[in-house]
């Protein structure tokens, strides 16, 4: 069971990277397999959450979680034009729910603990031990500014052609571009860790040879392709 | 062809070439290259190490599948730790993808000698309903769950006796590939006033760096500090493994994103001389 799921997990990886070349039957074998797998895993896996978290409770006599399993059968009313607006209910349900929790929450560690956390007073203790710290709390309060009058004097206005708004908003383009910059280079890091991963797992000594081969099975299906497809539609 | 038209034409190929080269030679035979532990893995460390015997700690599996090998040394390492420490650990992932992760990661961490399941750590599986599972979670994990992942009634786990609501965790961890530790400041940190610690990876390190140290106690994204962290616990592992590769990658990409700009600017002087 091992050598053949080591099989099938080499063979997947390499058929994916070889998108990199050319898009070939292999990759497209290799897309389908992991949609239809993610898809059975999420199905399978949504029947166990509902057996354990709904059933189990039911059959020890709380049948209070009988609702759950109502409001659930009643969403896929919307597929029914006659009785879809039941499905209303539970996503009624779900929507308020969700925004209720949040909400009480939200504002205290998303707004406020956050404005706390941004105007930081530089000088003060426990960072004039510490001038890094005190330059990142500076630039925080700069950066946050700027951007803010980036976004709040945007529009079309007889302040827009005032000198100091239009240095602060040049800044504030360069402060975002900065910020979007480490965003996509954190984006790229984290592929390389994927990647590494996946090439420590494709060299182990388990299954270099199984790698090598596929490798060279797959080489040759990019340079063959085009020729054999060429020879089909000839013949 | 000129030299900037070949180095354009055949860029692209020779990256990934590169690459695949300069992450395959690394992973082979391993440089070595040095490395200076930050500040932010010390504090987690520390964090860690600070926690009594017998303390209960919540590991949440919640990356995805894709996240997950950027996590895994620093999965691996803390669970180590946390085991090294004679903590309890409660497993659990509001990720639909907890689950497979928690079969490799147990592997991985190697439960050590004497500790035993349901006494030492259980594993709850998936719960479903993101925030709103975990804000039940907080509330009262035996009204959400009667079972844990392989069907065992939760009064029959010696260890889950000792756990009612969040506020019976020494620590709440969080590992995640996405927005979920955010769920867990709102819904486990406000509330509660638990002590959350998240380790998400690089994409997510600007959605959640605000909220430290205010919010939560400890704080890890990037790949590095897995390398990091072995080195801290002394048992070197993937982490360390993985970090000569990665620097190697990260200097190929730097050098062509130099060039690239170099392309870009002396297309710009010609066009302007023409």
């Amino acid at each position: 069971m091992d050598a053949i799921s080591l099989w099938i997990s080499t063979a997947l990886t390499i058929f994916t990277v070889s998108l990199i070349f050319k898009e070939t039957p292999l990759y497209r074998f290799a897309e389908h397999i992991f949609m239809g797998t993610a898809m059975g895993y999420g199905i399978v896996l949504a029947v166990k959450a509902t057996s354990d978290i709904v059933w189990t409770p039911i059959l020890n006599g709380q049948v209070i979680w009988i609702m759950s399993i109502i409001l659930g059968l009643m969403l896929f009313t919307t597929f029914s034009k006659k009785h879809s607006w039941l499905s209303r209910y539970p996503t009624a349900i779900v929507v308020s729910t969700g925004v209720t929790l949040t909400m009480i929450t939200v504002i205290r560690s998303s707004f406020l603990s956050q404005i706390t956390s941004t105007f930081l007073n530089p000088i003060a203790q426990p960072f004039t031990g510490s001038p890094e710290l005190a330059i990142n709390n500076i630039l925080v309060i700069v950066i946050v500014i700027c951007t803010l009058a980036y976004f709040v004097f945007s529009g079309a206005g007889t302040w827009q052609n005032n000198r100091a708004l239009m240095l602060v908003r040049k800044a504030a383009i360069y402060f975002m571009m900065f910020a979007f910059g480490a965003g996509f280079a954190a984006t790229v890091v984290s592929r390389i860790a994927l990647w590494v991963g996946r090439t420590r797992y494709l060299l182990a000594p388990d299954s270099l040879p199984i790698t090598a081969i596929i490798v060279v099975f797959t080489a040759l299906i990019l340079v063959g392709l085009e020729p054999l497809q060429k020879m089909w539609k000839k013949a | 062809m000129d030299l900037t038209e070949r180095i354009e034409h055949y860029g692209m190929p020779a990256l990934y070439l590169l690459l695949a080269i300069g992450i395959a030679i690394p992973i082979l035979h391993p440089i070595g290259l040095p490395m200076v532990v930050g500040e932010d893995t010390k504090t987690f460390y520390a964090l860690v190490d600070s926690l009594k015997p017998r303390a209960i700690v919540h590991y949440g599996i919640d990356p995805e599948i894709g996240g997950f090998e950027e996590l895994r040394s620093r999965m691996i390492a803390i669970g180590a730790h946390l085991f090294a420490k004679d903590a309890r650990i409660v497993f659990a992932g509001f990720d639909p993808n907890a689950p497979e992760i928690y079969k490799l990661l147990i592997n991985d961490i190697g439960v050590p000698k004497g500790k035993e399941y349901g006494v030492d750590y259980v594993f709850l599986g998936y719960i479903p309903g993101r925030e709103i599972g975990i804000a039940s979670y907080a509330k009262d994990v035996h009204a959400l769950l009667s079972v844990d992942y392989f069907g065992t009634p939760l009064q029959n786990l010696p260890l889950m006796n000792d756990v009612k609501t969040i506020r019976d965790f020494s620590l709440v961890i969080s590992f995640s590939s996405h927005e979920l530790p955010i769920n867990y400041i709102q819904q486990v940190y406000v509330p509660y006033h638990a002590r959350v610690a998240v380790v998400v990876i690089g994409v997510m390190a600007p959605a959640l760096k605000p909220y430290y140290p205010d919010q939560i106690v400890g704080f890890l994204s990037t790949p590095r500090q897995g390398a990091e962290y072995e080195l801290l616990l002394h048992r070197p592992g993937i982490g360390v493994a993985d970090f000569d590769a990665q620097t190697i990658a990260h200097a190929i990409l730097l050098i062509f994103i130099v060039a690239g700009n170099l392309i870009v600017l002396k297309r710009r002087h010609s066009k302007r001389g023409a």
